[in-house]
């Protein structure tokens, strides 16, 4: 086994059959690795195959070829051992028996996972104020706040100290303030416990806060991998946007239409100039076209990139590309 | 063995905990079977002209009546409880990532529910004694171990529609349909068809009938007789986990772990 490496993906693929002689597939040849306390991204728009891969990973799943390796572990050949590494919050807020405390809740899921709930008192002890949950330990499930909730639910999927969690929508249906504190919980939870997190989620605001590295799938296949700088900087585009009086003259039109990441829209008697380029010489271009006509710039702004851009230029380019080919 | 009495504590303490929240619930359930007997004694008595009439049948039908109690709760806690249940409630995939075979899980669970089971139909047992005026021998070491034995019939069965319930999630119908085939094996006259001691149920409830209205002791039964009690209970329980691991292949082959 490689160094570090506490997960690994290799070549699995999975096939649903719909209807009599129609078959979808929905994982395609997909490879990857996580290595340990890494914070690992599984992206995808919808239907692209991310739960098909978590549940394969938590052999809830039994896929059609390829092998998953949890610390060394075939999770197919010896399933149960191969679990004791593994937790995971699938259902979010649901994943949790709303009949039972906070407590209960943390003493039932660490016997799940074969650990005595007497003996990590001290555990269980740590994660209720790890998550804020003293005051209400005693209270059920069904009592808590939806954000209360989800950090039981994953509370429930470390304490029994596996070292691999996966979370499914971490942030789902969360406010503002909730979501804010379990992205900060989980950076916390995998800088000073070391332990690994596989997070599926369409909030790109997390993926680029908390994940180091991310693969992004579509159709079945794997579309992008990499860390979550480098595929900043692969779409390091920056968008402006000028706005100016009157409308454009035929001559700028013209000269705009040359250029493709240049789009020029007329609005209530402005024209509303917009283009995303890292090429930075293409912002004094349209400088000079719009003085050369003596055209009166009301303003210029400007907005960085951020993980959502990346995210649907990477979905994009695969489609245009077909659905199989890589960006990266 | 340690690793399994530690799940068996913690799903114990998680049934009597639940069952402690939702007491006024559970006793609200309890009445209503307590009523619907107590219908359908007063109606045969009606029919049958008066209690005198009744001899040793009424003494069976409370009997029978507490075994068939018995008999829908153990095999709706797999079927129905655990399977369709869990998987509403999202629980579902959480037993199946346990560190335990789910067989494991699901017996634990089945074995938690048997002790409360067997504490709430011995309230109703007594509570009918009081209200019936009937006499049973309730002779707990020749009870037990032969309602432990027969219940291994239900379990099986259990898990044969809870295998069916993991791919077909909605089936409450037909699981009503089985209360009413149970009803028949336990009632099934065995001494005088003797096929009918074939049928899940059948022969450990006649022998049970005989502890409780006959005064027959467990050590009077031939080894014979509690040998067949022995085997049809492990042949049932053998053949309903059988049909339930191809069906939880069956369920993880198409992804419907987990789903509702």
């Amino acid at each position: 086994m490689e160094q570090n490496i506490l997960l690994k993906v290799s070549n699995i693929s999975k096939t649903y059959k719909i209807r009599k002689g129609e078959w979808v597939k929905a994982v395609d040849d997909i490879s990857f690795s996580v290595k340990k306390g890494e914070i690992f991204g599984l992206l995808g728009p919808n239907g692209a195959g991310k739960t098909t891969t978590v549940k394969m990973i938590c052999a809830l799943i039994r896929g059609d070829s390829g092998e998953i390796l949890v610390n060394g572990i075939n999770n197919v050949k010896k399933r149960t051992k191969a679990l004791r590494s593994i937790s995971a919050v699938l259902e979010g807020n649901r994943n949790i028996y709303w009949r039972l405390t906070v407590r209960e809740n943390l003493e039932f899921f660490a016997a799940l996972k074969g650990k005595n709930p007497q003996k990590i008192k001290d555990k269980i002890d740590y994660y209720i104020d790890f998550f804020n949950l003293r005051e209400k330990e005693k209270v059920t499930a069904s009592n808590l706040s939806r954000g209360m909730q989800q950090k039981l639910a994953i509370a429930t999927a470390l304490v029994s100290g596996t070292e691999i969690i996966l979370l499914d929508e971490p942030t789902l249906g969360l406010d503002v303030k909730a979501s804010y504190e379990i992205r900060d919980l989980l950076k916390r939870i995998a800088k000073e416990n070391g332990t690994t997190i596989i997070i599926t989620t369409h909030d790109m605001s997390v993926v680029q806060e908390i994940c180091e590295r991310v693969i992004i799938i579509n159709n079945g296949a794997i579309i992008a991998e990499d860390r979550v700088e480098n595929l900043m900087k692969l779409f390091d585009t920056k968008s402006y946007r000028f706005v100016v009086e009157g409308k454009l003259t035929s001559q700028q039109e013209e000269l705009f239409e040359k250029i493709d990441q240049v789009v020029a829209v007329e609005k209530n008697s402005k024209t509303e100039i917009t283009f995303n380029s890292a090429d930075t010489s293409l912002f004094y271009q349209i400088i000079e076209v719009l003085k050369a006509e003596n055209s009166i710039i009301e303003s210029i702004s400007q907005k960085e990139v951020n993980f959502e851009k990346v995210f649907m230029e990477i979905i994009e380019e695969g489609d245009k590309n077909g659905k199989n080919s890589a960006v990266v | 063995m340690g690793r399994i009495l530690l799940l068996f504590r913690a799903i114990l303490i998680k049934e009597v905990t639940t069952f402690k929240r939702y007491f006024f619930n559970s006793m609200g359930g309890l009445i209503t079977t307590y009523l619907f007997f107590m219908l359908i004694f007063w109606g045969y008595s009606s029919f049958a002209g008066g209690m005198d009439n009744f001899g040793a049948t009424l003494e069976g039908m409370v009997v029978g009546y507490i075994l068939w109690l018995n008999a829908i709760m153990v095999y709706e806690n797999i079927s129905y409880s655990t399977i369709i249940n869990e998987a509403k409630e999202g629980t579902l995939e959480q037993l199946y990532m346990s560190s335990f075979s789910f067989g494991w899980v699901v017996s634990a669970i089945a074995m938690s529910r048997f002790i409360i089971n067997v504490f709430l139909t011995s309230i109703m047992l007594f509570v009918i004694i009081l209200s019936t005026g009937v006499s049973l021998n309730i002779d707990l070491v020749s009870i037990l171990p032969l309602l432990i034995l027969t219940v291994l019939n239900f379990l099986g069965i259990g898990f044969m529609l809870g295998g069916v319930a993991l791919i077909f999630k909605k089936m409450h119908n037909y699981l009503q349909i089985v209360q009413f085939l149970f009803l028949f094996a336990i009632a099934a006259p065995v001494a005088t068809i003797p096929w009918t001691r074939f049928l899940p149920g059948s022969w450990g409830s006649h022998l049970i009938r005989e502890v409780m209205v006959n005064d027959v002791r467990i050590m009077d039964f031939s080894v014979y007789q509690i040998l067949f009690l022995i085997t049809i209970g492990l042949v049932y329980l053998a053949l309903g986990y059988g049909a339930y691991k191809i069906c939880e292949k069956h369920a993880m082959q198409r992804g419907l772990i987990g789903h509702y």
